[in-house]
């Protein structure tokens, strides 16, 4: 063994200088903590000390005389040994090194590289080093994966609030793409009013903040509200910047003020309910007093007609409110609905709004089709259309009529109610079918109707238009599908 | 007509005819005003102010006005009445006469600089009577 040894060590003519360095260094080399080897250039071990023998699970001194190969993986990627060491310069690799139990572990190899071939390798055991350097790559991975999948908008910002980076998220919440803001200011896509906000919040508490609700500018020129949340991370060794965290609330503040809206209508109806309850009681209860000053038996009579018209005011009020509450509550009840009886039971319902005939109605029912939908809502969208018709109407120099076309065919029915009355402002033509909205100085109605004729209309998937001209009359058309497949 | 009137004119604004049936008989048992005039809408009301608003004397002297009417409600009014001279607003004074009882609408009413006076319908002569101190 100290032969072939010598015969090696033969070739570091610039290390040994003499015999006696050479012996000094072969003791050297046995005796070494390090793991320590030499291969010729045929690859074959020459030699493996002690610590060499230890660290590959082998005894001593069985690996004299074997390959290379059976220790070190060949195949692995950035083997050096797969294509042979490189040049003849000294250099480090990281191999996998086999223990003769067929176990791996990560070698460190300084290797001196022989002219002739061959070379003087020491190795360390790193694997440890290595998993935990594994360990933190795969964290950083992670975080990284974490950050770059998030909903959330991560930004890290300089001290000069200057964007170093900010995560993909950016294009789905904002449109913009992450290469557009790095180095811009963070002031670039914030609303304007809202950078007030920040600047009085990083006055008052400093840069780690949260704000609720703030509104962020969409590459589009629109706004979108966000929940942010800033952290100071400036004196941190490795982060030195501030990390600020973007979560998108449109949608809650979308739906939040949804709710607001329902609230401020709900709160609105039930006030505007209550006073038109109250309305007519306050008359009867006025008529109710001065009646007891009077004794002319006509004036009491007088009093009667107008607490009995204040009665039947309630009374359709009432009626109003449940077909409103009737059609956003009950079901759809489809059944066949025959257009002619139809039209004939509304017109008696309301005939008192036309008691002199002083109004002509022509009718234009055409149906040769089966038709299905819910009977009651038809019913409450027709007697709401034709009072409106017969009540505003208009008598000087003017013969009133009132147009009611309605056709059946196999796409559903399509209802008109024209009149020649006193028409819609248009300015109020798009508020008439709001909730109480009344259009007319001489509404005496509750301004429920329309607005109780379109949900209906909404309720059976169907349509409604307005045409009217003041001073000349109205036209609806209202468009309403078959709710039963006709074969 | 023996009775002496506590004002000259009034103007009632009210789109429901009942209601100021009931307010014109009342202020007549009370001899409230000796000319009470009834307009059912706020933009006839407005109508008659644009009208007769260089003639003082047709200029009323309290206005009873209703919230809750079709198209110019009392809102709407009180914000057209802000653009009258100084004739008119120096010798009207307006009085809510509502059946809202509503806080909201009070406050929001009473808030405004030409209202002196809310009343809830129906008009009674202890109203009328409160009323007097004010007015």
């Amino acid at each position: 063994m100290t032969n072939i040894l010598h015969k090696w060590t033969q070739g570091f003519s610039s290390l040994f200088a003499s015999n006696q360095n050479n012996i000094v260094f072969e003791q050297y080399l046995e005796e070494a903590s390090d793991a320590i080897y030499i291969v010729d250039n045929s690859e074959k071990i020459v030699f493996a000390n002690k610590s060499a023998h230890a660290l590959l699970g082998y005894p001593y001194p069985e690996l004299n005389g074997s390959s290379m190969s059976s220790i070190v993986q060949p195949s692995l990627k950035g083997n050096p040994f797969a294509e042979g060491l490189p040049g003849t310069a000294d250099a480090i690799f990281q191999l996998t090194y086999i223990r003769k139990n067929g176990t791996a572990f990560t070698g460190e190899l300084s290797a001196k590289i022989f002219s002739e071939g061959g070379h003087l390798g020491i190795v360390r055991d790193v694997s440890r080093a290595v998993d935990q350097r594994d360990t933190l790559v795969n964290s950083e991975n992670k975080l990284r994966a974490l950050i770059e999948n998030s909903f959330d908008i991560v930004i890290l910002l300089n001290r000069h609030f200057i964007v170093q980076y900010i995560s993909p998220s950016l294009e789905d919440s904002l449109g913009y793409h992450p290469g557009e803001l790095l180095g811009k200011p963070v002031n670039s896509f914030i609303e304007f009013h809202d950078r007030k906000l920040i600047y009085d919040l990083l006055k008052s508490s400093g840069i780690t903040y949260r704000i609720e609700d703030i509104r962020l500018k969409h590459k589009d020129k629109f706004l979108k509200h966000f929940e942010i949340n800033a952290i100071n991370l400036l004196h941190q060794e490795n982060i030195r910047g501030i990390i600020v965290n973007c979560h998108d609330i449109h949608d809650r503040v979308h739906f939040e003020e949804q709710l607001k809206n329902t609230n401020y209508e709900l709160d609105s109806f039930v006030y505007r309910v209550s006073h038109d309850l109250k309305a007519p009681l306050r008359s009867i209860l006025g008529l109710l007093s001065l009646a007891s000053k009077e004794s002319s038996v006509e004036t009491l009579h007088i009093y009667n007609e107008m607490m009995k018209r204040s009665v039947e005011g309630l009374d359709r009020f009432i009626h109003e409110l449940t077909q409103f509450s009737r059609n956003s509550r009950l079901d759809i009840q489809v059944e066949s609905i025959d257009f002619t009886a139809l039209v004939r039971e509304v017109l008696f319902q309301i005939q008192y709004l036309n008691l002199e005939n002083k109004i002509e109605v022509r009718q234009h029912i055409i149906q040769n089709l089966e038709f299905f939908s819910d009977k009651h809502r038809i019913h409450t969208i027709l007697a709401n259309l034709l009072s409106n018709a017969y009540k505003y109407h208009r008598f000087e120099n003017n013969n009133p009529y009132i147009e009611i076309d309605i056709k059946v065919d196999s796409s559903g029915v399509e209802i008109i109610v024209l009149d020649n009355g006193t028409g819609i402002d248009e300015q109020y033509q798009t508020k008439v079918f709001d909730m109480f909205y009344r259009a007319s100085e001489q509404s005496t109605g509750s301004g429920l109707g329309l607005y109780i004729v379109k949900s209906a209309i909404e309720r059976l998937q169907g349509e409604i238009q307005l045409e009217s001209i003041i001073g000349k009359g109205t036209k609806i058309k209202v468009e309403l599908p078959n709710k039963k497949k006709l074969d | 007509m023996g009775a002496e009137h506590y004002i000259d004119t009034i103007l009632l604004v009210d789109d429901n005819e009942t209601d100021n049936f009931i307010h014109k008989r009342v202020l007549e048992l009370n001899s409230f005003a000796k000319n009470i005039v009834i307009k059912n809408s706020g933009k006839s009301a407005l109508e008659f102010l644009q009208q007769n608003q260089h003639y003082p004397d047709a200029i009323p002297n309290v206005i009873f006005l209703d919230i809750n009417m079709p198209i110019v409600d009392g809102f709407v009014f009180l914000f057209e009445y802000e653009n009258f001279p100084d004739t008119v607003k120096n010798k009207t004074k307006i009085v809510i006469l509502s059946s809202s009882d509503n806080k909201k609408d009070i406050d929001r009413i009473v808030d405004n600089d030409y209202v002196v006076h809310f009343l809830t319908k129906p008009l009674s002569d202890e109203s009328l009577a409160e009323l007097k101190k004010i007015v």
